[in-house]
């Protein structure tokens, strides 16, 4: 539920790359209204992008792309602020993996993505299990 | 997206991308640098001037050409002087695998440091 002066969007696509357009359009008209400057919106476009196409290529890899997978984006907008959560149903993942990737530095499977999503947001978090899904949650706070 | 490549000299191609690079439009990239390296060409200008997003998808394509240029014998040069993009290449630490320099004269002139023995100047052929 939205708290005070909060807005709430959610948009869900379906897990296709034609559709990492609409996320990035998305997260710049409701980085807008949050009060982001235009290289605050340029970040978060490019970190929601990069959760989106992890979900693409990662997150149904089980079903074999059958297509009915989607991408659910929720966008919150506060004062000043914008958090982004990029959730998906897919086959998940051990967090702990993440970790080792980024040990290992910025390349690697999925590491240099998820290094861009780190460094172009304030806060970033992956809450994931095998076989359980996984959710990205991103926020991103307005430069003075 | 929109990609052009021209011939420079006799041993190196400029290809022009303008528009947003992501995971929907990077085949088409990627096929269009495979395609300049099955036709002979090693030394790659990458001009990014007209190029308004880049992601991970598009920085994997511009990497994995540059070492297929490599292992040609030739090598790649980046053109871009856009903030966002270049804060991309800065967070990833790609500026210098990509030679990465803010004009496609500058990315030219750099490959021609790179490859000594190259003759310069028959400008202006177009390749495809």
């Amino acid at each position: 539920m939205a708290g005070k002066g909060e807005h709430v969007i959610e948009v869900t696509l379906p897990s296709r790359p034609e559709y990492l357009l609409v996320a990035r359009l998305a997260t710049s008209g409701v980085g807008l209204r949050a009060g982001l400057t235009v290289d605050d919106i340029e970040d978060l476009k490019v970190a929601v992008a990069e959760a989106c196409t992890n979900v693409i290529n990662h997150a149904f890899k089980k079903d074999g792309g059958s297509g009915g997978q989607r991408i659910q984006l929720r966008l919150t907008a506060g004062k000043g602020e914008l958090t982004v959560e990029v959730e998906d149903e897919g086959q998940g993942f051990d967090p702990e993996d993440l970790k080792k990737s980024q040990r290992s530095g910025l390349e690697g499977e999925g590491g240099l993505g998820f290094g861009l999503m780190k460094e172009l947001t304030d806060t970033f978090r992956v809450e994931s299990a095998p076989g359980s899904g996984t959710r990205v949650i991103m926020v991103k706070r307005a430069t003075r | 997206m929109r990609i052009r490549t021209d011939a420079v000299d006799e041993c190196t191609t400029v290809c022009r991308v303008g528009g947003e690079l992501d995971a929907y439009t990077a085949p088409d990239l990627r096929d269009s640098l495979d395609g300049l390296l099955e036709k002979g060409a090693r030394w790659i200008v990458v001009d990014l001037k007209d190029l308004t997003y880049l992601d991970s998808t598009g920085l994997g394509i511009l990497v994995g050409t540059a070492k297929k240029c490599r292992q040609a014998g030739g090598d790649l040069s980046v053109a871009c002087q856009r903030r966002n993009l270049v804060r991309i290449f800065e967070i990833s630490g790609t500026q210098e695998i990509l030679n990465l320099v803010a004009t496609a004269e500058e990315a030219a002139t750099r490959l021609q440091e790179l490859h000594e023995g190259c003759p310069e100047d028959a400008s202006g052929e177009e390749a495809t």
